[in-house]
């Protein structure tokens, strides 16, 4: 159905941009119309792809902590860390399609991220973590490919060169 | 109606004070900790007509930081006295009958600017910036110069030596986190721990650190003075190395180059504080520093969204800041060099 989402999304950024914007009269209301307008733009930059972003991420976590599992299976301290992967990994159903769906279901895997990473670096400096470092690796790429996504009021600011940059780097 | 009110309290504070008007009452924006207003009041006293103009700073609903406004109001009546630029503090009122929340009074500075838009990009300001940089770095090593002990600021957390600020602050924010994090964290998580297994030199002393300095948290004048140090609610004792590091985070190089704070280049900044402060900059505490600057400022975005997803709040900038958190991180990230 026309208009989409984001096209809708613009009709709400167009009417608060050029009809209620020029209508305010004090600077605090005037922020708070500036605010909606970037909340409608980041919501805008991610709202056509964001299931399908969800879809594909969710399927390369999975995949990440089959590498991790793969790699802390060789390590005999890590009982306890591949018993939390294994259970953050087992306990996904097919999450469906719904947006809180997938959100949630991201949020469990990257549950895992965080626990390999805290088991993966507390190990740095032993012979533990050599056969880690490519699964550590690989999370960190993942985990920039995720940061550098969807659009930021800190990218017409601070971060204006910074993030053309990374994007250029993360995409080589 | 606010106005009424503030009557009443300027009435109850000023006992002399006749014909109290109060006018021009405006929110301004900014400030997501507090909520700040500025108004004009006028009235009749010993047979003259006294015009002031105040500005209210009252606790919001719901904030994206715990902060003490006793603290606030403390610090900046004494660092005033150490010959810091700030407002004159008038009253601190606890009592929330008054305007239905806490809140302070102090003296409006007028015809300056703070808006980091404003005094990096309008006209009246593009010739005074070298100025402003350098008060700006001057001002900073005169807050550090401040005996802290002698102007009784001897209540503010303190590290217990100093080796121990940086790892003072890591438990500081950690604690935050754990209490604020609605998800995993795994950046959040691996910084604090690259922190801890990273720490700073020991600090050089240990001095007032302002902790939000940086352009948008000064009072501009177009003359190039900078007149006035402001939001001072997460003030402390520690190393002065952590001021340099929030100065020079990322997300207030406001002109989106190198520039700190849109102001200067870093080794000019490093060179002047260095020779106006006597204190050498260490650059593997300043990168620490810089990653602690990037995690508080993604953990008070995370309290904000966090307010505004448990409705303690329905102001659309909480719930925004928390979209905002992934530059941060990548940040972050490239900062521990991984």
């Amino acid at each position: 159905m026309r208009p989409t989402g984001v096209e809708g999304l613009r009709a709400i950024q167009a009417a608060v941009a050029g009809v209620m914007t020029p209508e305010l009269t004090t600077g605090y209301a005037l922020e708070a119309s500036t605010v909606v307008g970037m909340m409608i733009e980041s919501l805008a930059a991610e709202w056509d792809t964001e299931v399908e972003t969800l879809v594909s991420d969710n399927k390369r976590l999975k995949t990440l902590l089959a590498e991790i599992r793969e790699a802390l299976g060789r390590n005999a301290n890590a009982e306890s860390v591949v018993n939390e992967v294994d259970g953050v990994v087992g306990q996904g159903g097919d999450a469906g399609l719904a947006l809180s769906a997938l959100t949630f279901e991201n949020a469990r895997l990257m549950g895992g991220l965080e626990r390999f990473l805290q088991f993966a670096e507390d190990a740095q400096g032993t012979p533990e973590a050599e056969p880690l470092a490519a699964a550590r690796a690989s999370t960190y790429r993942y985990l920039k490919e995720a940061a550098v996504r969807g659009w930021s009021f800190f990218d017409v600011s601070g971060f204006r060169e910074k993030i053309v940059a990374a994007r250029a780097e993360l995409s080589a | 109606m606010l106005e009424p009110r503030i009557a009443q309290y300027l009435a109850h504070r000023i006992p002399g004070a006749q014909e109290i008007a109060v006018e021009g009452l405006y929110r301004i924006p900014g400030g997501q900790s507090r909520e700040t207003w500025s108004f004009d009041a006028r009235w009749r006293e010993n047979g003259s007509t006294v015009e002031r103009g105040f500005i209210l700073r009252r606790d919001p609903d719901a904030s994206v930081l715990v902060s003490d406004r006793d603290l606030e109001f403390r610090v900046m009546e004494a660092i005033g006295k150490a010959g810091v630029p700030v407002p004159q503090m008038y009253w601190l009122e606890p009592e929330e009958s008054w305007l239905d929340r806490p809140f302070c009074l102090m003296a409006r500075i007028d015809g300056c600017e703070a808006n980091p838009t404003n005094v990096l990009m309008s006209p009246s300001y593009f010739g005074v910036r070298p100025q402003l940089a350098e008060q700006f770095t001057d001002i900073l090593a005169k807050i550090h110069a401040a005996d802290w002990q002698a102007l009784g600021l001897d209540f503010l957390r303190k590290p217990p030596s100093e080796d121990a600020c940086g790892v003072t602050e890591v438990e500081e924010w950690e604690a935050v986190l754990d209490r604020e994090a609605m998800e995993p964290q795994p950046v959040l998580r691996a910084a604090f721990r690259w922190l801890r297994k990273n720490p700073p030199m020991p600090a050089q002393r240990i001095v007032l650190v302002h902790a939000d300095y940086r352009t948008g948290n000064f009072l501009a004048h177009p003359s190039g003075e900078i007149r006035g140090i402001l939001d001072w609610e997460m003030t402390h004792l520690g190393d002065p190395l952590e001021d340099i590091g929030w100065a020079c985070a990322r997300p207030w190089r406001w002109l989106g180059n190198d520039d700190i704070g849109g102001l200067m280049s870093r080794e000019t900044f490093y060179r002047r504080y260095e020779e106006q402060s006597g204190f050498r900059i260490d650059d593997d505490s300043v990168r620490f520093w810089e990653i602690v600057a990037n995690i508080k400022l993604a953990i008070i975005f995370l309290t904000g969204a966090r307010s505004f997803i448990e409705g303690r709040t329905r102001a659309a900038m909480m719930a925004f800041l928390g979209r905002n958190t992934r530059r941060l991180e990548l940040e972050i990230m490239d900062l521990m060099g991984v």
